[in-house]
């Protein structure tokens, strides 16, 4: 590569990346993807349609393999078929201060390859709360600046969902919805009636319930209920960078994208003020390379970039780029997690479902909206889905012989289970830092996490599993078992914050267009720039804050200020 | 109806080209042969696979033993375990009901009480842990299986989209 070959660096090609490239590369732009990852192509998903058959392990993956993800093994995705998309722990270590789990992915296209493909718009109320209730710091930004963006990225995505009309859950541009099931339908109605302002409805999920046009043109078709989406979908039916971004900026002939690529810092050039490209390690040669554009997009995931900004060190900016106030690496959240209830739905014995389907129920927030809860601040809302027990239960179940083996031919009883997703609040002290001494093998400072919840998690996620357990009630289960587990931060695979969007330079990041205060030319587009991280599920409004920013700087470009 | 001619005809069947579908690289992953590694001894083998039937007996679909269950224990034990765990269990089958010799002579009605008193002992204080882990064994061994997952269950790779039916129109459940 010759130096200004490209005119825009985007780093890392998951949820945020793969939709600059191709934001930039439609609108014309040279641009360079560099990515950690290992390559992987569209359709060359080694364990997709393979029958437990034939693994060799039926899925199960040995003890030695899991010591080399001693973090990654705890994913809710993790098997013998998915373990190959998540990174390997043993080379990619970091520091645990106070505890937190880290779950990254280890190819091109990132956690769009393995993400649980919930997509929910964000509300007025998200982005009004820091003011309201003083936490972290204002958003620079509100619902309406957002809102036309999401109307861009979700038709391209294609997200499935029902129009609820619901201040809390604004709707979108959905494809028909996925379907509640028949006992997903008599709870709807129960819990409904008795708590009015609570609403079950149908998971949103990025899984193309009918194509359009735009899907089928990049190859995508119709979901087809196989519940295997970790492992890739030749099929291109559920949305990832590498079945639909990184193929429509492919297309355009602008796109150049680097795997194997760990970009170290962003280089800044005092002369000019601004960020001249990135240094990167080739990770199998180890040979070092630095690269120039014109813009740098940073979308290596909510902690990597903050990492990657941390360590762009220079004489005017010693403690990271464009971080002259200490507010690179502060306020980092996750969704806290843990609380929730499941139970037994008798009778409906005759009734069943053909397909795996890709996503269940949600139930929107309802804490702290029209009435205020005591015991914490913000809310949560609740995944679930109803479904019957196929065999799994026989491993360590009682009964053998003739009668044994047609008991677990028949379909068991309907269970159903659910479980909340909370806001946790910005907290300043809540920040990750480059340890001082230790590097990984390419040399790349390991980033320490200090990160705890507060008892305002602790109150949320309680007040989850005494509700979910008091409307399974309501919706006539038996059986109820309410939990309240443990859940560190990081486990819900949601991080957010760390170079945070504000007004001022002095307690933020990023401007109102995801463009660092001090340094014009270099925008950060990943979970990093959030300044709270609402409740509900964050990848879409990556995107669409993305979107939006690329189009800033589409303009600035133009307009010769970039 | 193989796989390859399955994507090929799913393609056309929804209209569209799949131009991204990588037939070679989806058939090219690795088979498990469900060949016997040896770790077992006959001995053993005969013993795993007895009791594999009388938790698992041959009906209108086959026995756990006839899908290859015991080599899959075999191949688990052998491929899967740590080797000291993997010993271990061995030992424990060789204490489970006595001599593995005198077990295989007994009358079937025999062993069938011997199995459901181990059995009717799971989740007391008088569990024995090696046949907890090995009724897991032939339940996951068994169900996994070609055979199991599509005779004795219903296996269906790619379903269409979801959609509600009555159990009669399947009349068991899915995999």
């Amino acid at each position: 590569m010759r130096n200004r070959e490209f005119d825009v660096i985007v780093v890392g090609s998951g949820m945020s990346g793969g939709y600059a490239a191709k934001q930039f590369c439609e609108k014309g732009y040279r641009t360079l993807v560099l990515d950690r990852g290992e390559m992987v192509k569209h359709g060359q998903y080694k364990t997709e349609g393979k029958a437990p058959w034939q693994m060799p392990f039926r899925g199960d993956v040995p003890e030695e393999l899991k010591a080399e993800q001693y973090i990654q093994k705890d994913v809710y995705i993790y098997s013998d078929y998915t373990r190959h998309h998540l990174i390997n722990d043993q080379d990619h270590p970091y520091e645990q201060k106070r505890p937190f789990v880290w779950y990254r992915g280890s190819k091109v296209g990132g956690k769009s390859l393995i993400w649980g493909r919930q997509s929910y718009r964000w509300s007025r109320l998200d982005f009004e709360a820091n003011k309201l209730d003083g936490n972290g710091v204002d958003w620079p930004v509100r619902y309406e600046d957002i809102e036309p963006w999401y109307d861009q990225v979700e038709p391209f995505v294609g997200i499935s969902g029902s129009y609820e009309g619901l201040d809390v859950l604004p709707d979108g541009k959905f494809l028909p919805a996925q379907p509640l099931n028949i006992v997903e339908r008599d709870m709807k109605q129960r819990i409904e009636r008795a708590f009015p302002d609570r609403h079950f409805i149908p998971a949103r999920v990025a899984n193309l319930t009918q194509p359009a046009k735009q899907h089928l043109e990049l190859g995508r078709v119709q979901c087809q209920a196989r519940s295997e989406c970790p492992r890739g979908c030749s099929f291109g039916a559920y949305y990832s960078s590498n079945s639909a971004a990184l193929p429509a900026a492919e297309r355009t002939g602008n796109l150049t994208l680097v795997a194997n690529a760990q970009v170290q810092e962003v280089i800044y050039d005092e002369a000019s003020g601004r960020a001249s490209g990135v240094a990167y390690v080739d990770m199998r040669s180890g040979e070092r390379k630095r690269v120039r554009a014109r813009v740098v997009f940073m979308c290596a995931s909510t902690l990597a970039s903050v990492q990657i900004l941390l360590n762009s060190k220079s004489k005017v900016f010693p403690y990271g780029i464009g971080n002259r106030f200490d507010v690179l690496g502060r306020y980092i959240m996750d969704h806290c997690g843990g609380g929730g209830a499941s139970g037994m739905m008798p009778g409906y014995l005759g009734d069943y479902y053909k397909g795996r389907r890709p996503g269940g129920i949600y139930i929107p927030r309802f804490r702290n909206i029209n009435e205020t809860h005591g015991a914490f601040e913000r809310g949560y809302g609740f995944q679930g889905a109803a479904s019957r027990a196929s065999w799994q239960w026989a491993k360590s179940a009682k009964g053998i012989g003739k009668a044994f083996k047609a008991r677990v031919r028949q379909p068991g009883n309907w269970y159903f289970s659910m479980w909340g997703f909370g806001e946790s609040l910005p907290k300043r002290d809540n920040r990750v830092y480059l340890h001082e001494s230790k590097r990984d093998q390419w040399g790349m400072p390991l980033l320490v996490m200090d990160v705890a919840y507060t008892s305002n998690e602790q109150a949320m996620i309680r007040d989850m599993s005494e509700t979910a357990a008091e409307m399974l009630k309501v919706a006539g289960l038996v059986d109820i078992r309410p939990f309240e587990g443990e859940a560190l931060p990081g486990s819900a695979i949601h991080e957010m914050g760390g170079a945070c969007m504000g007004r001022a330079v002095e307690t933020s990041y990023l401007n109102k267009w995801n463009q660092c205060h001090d340094v014009k030319n270099l925008f950060v587009t990943d979970g990093s720039a959030f300044s709270s991280g609402s409740c509900v599920n964050p990848s879409v409004t990556f995107m669409a804050f993305t979107a939006r920013a690329v189009d800033f700087a589409d303009q600035q470009l133009k307009q010769g200020y970039l | 109806m193989d796989r390859r001619d399955f994507l090929l005809g799913m393609s056309a069947i929804l209209g569209c080209s799949v131009p991204s579908l990588d037939v070679a690289a989806l058939e090219s992953a690795l088979k498990f042969s469900g060949q016997s590694t040896g770790f077992l001894r006959d001995i053993e083998l005969s013993y795993v696979s007895r009791i594999a039937d009388t938790i698992i007996p041959e009906t209108d679909t086959p026995s756990a033993s006839q899908v290859g269950v015991a080599d899959y224990i075999d191949f688990y034990l052998h491929d899967f375990l740590p080797a000291r765990q993997a010993q271990q269990f061995v030992l424990g089958l060789h204490g489970m009901t006595g001599s593995m010799q005198e077990f295989l002579t007994l009358s079937v009605d025999r062993q069938l009480a011997v199995i459901q008193d181990l059995d009717d002992r799971l989740d007391t204080d008088q569990e024995n842990s090696t046949f907890k882990k090995l009724k897991e064994l032939v339940v996951i061994g068994y169900y996994t299986s070609q055979a199991g997952a599509t005779q004795a269950l219903g296996y269906d790779p790619i379903p269409g989209p979801y959609k509600e039916i009555k159990l009669a129109e399947v009349g068991r459940a899915w995999l």
